[in-house]
């Protein structure tokens, strides 16, 4: 993606994830989706942030 | 001979005009943080690894800098697009470790597990360049399980923008061909 000069901008931070030094194979996948959704809500999130006005 | 000359320049010179682009970039964007404090107060207390997708890489030097942190490690791919792009970060301080988890999985984890050694940060695209776009691969949640650093994820957007590829446009072969000229820009 890449923005446009003179356009507005905004990063978003979601709070850490944090994986356990003894997780099994289910707690890595829970965090695996756990990553994957948090990027994807905050992803969407910025880009609702962004989209133009429409008036 | 005439072509290796050719190339070798424009591996060096692109990431040098692409650096430009994206300071360029940023001074002249509004730009908002949200939620940031979170970052802070990680760095403040130790490390971390930082995961954004990789359609959003371009503007992420500015997601790090400035926050308290004491030197980014950027995982890179081997591809040849991943020497342009370890060359551009490189003129923001922020250093690359080489390989993904199709190719070269054991010295990028061997130069991101020393990075964080010497207490770097390291930064992630859990998709990757190959994608699928938007999936998070296995590999960033084995990183953090076998050092115990957080994860914090970042995102970027803009009011205009241009989604430039598919996020899977690595496959293409005119891509790994190597027509250069703007391929630092081409981080979808």
């Amino acid at each position: 993606m890449l923005p446009h000069p003179f356009s507005r901008g905004v990063f978003i931070c979601a709070p850490p994830i944090h994986v356990g030094r003894h997780a099994d194979a289910g707690e890595m996948e829970a965090a695996r989706a756990d990553l994957e959704n948090t990027l994807n809500r905050i992803t969407e999130e910025a880009d609702l942030l962004m989209a133009p006005d429409k008036f | 001979m005439k072509n290796g000359f050719l190339n070798s320049l424009l591996t060096r010179v692109a990431p040098f005009l692409g650096s430009l682009v994206i300071r360029f970039l940023r001074l002249s964007m509004r730009i908002k943080y949200e939620n940031f404090g979170v970052l802070r107060g990680l760095l403040k207390d130790g490390n971390i690894i930082l995961a954004f997708w990789h359609g959003r890489l371009l503007m992420m030097p500015y997601s790090y800098m400035g926050m308290g942190g004491r030197g980014l490690t950027v995982l890179v791919s081997l591809h040849r697009d991943g020497e342009l792009i370890s060359r551009t970060v490189g003129h923001f301080n922020i250093k690359s470790v080489r390989g993904s988890t199709t190719r070269g999985w054991v010295s990028g984890i061997k130069g991101l597990l020393r990075s964080i050694e010497g207490k770097r940060d390291v930064a992630i695209t859990p998709d990757g360049p190959k994608g699928p776009t938007q999936k998070a691969q296995m590999g960033i949640i084995q990183i953090a399980r076998s050092t115990g650093l957080p994860i914090v994820p970042v995102t970027f957007s803009a009011s205009k923008k241009k989604f430039l590829r598919a996020g899977t446009g690595s496959c293409s072969p005119i891509r790994s061909q190597g027509a250069y000229s703007f391929a630092p820009l081409r981080f979808t």
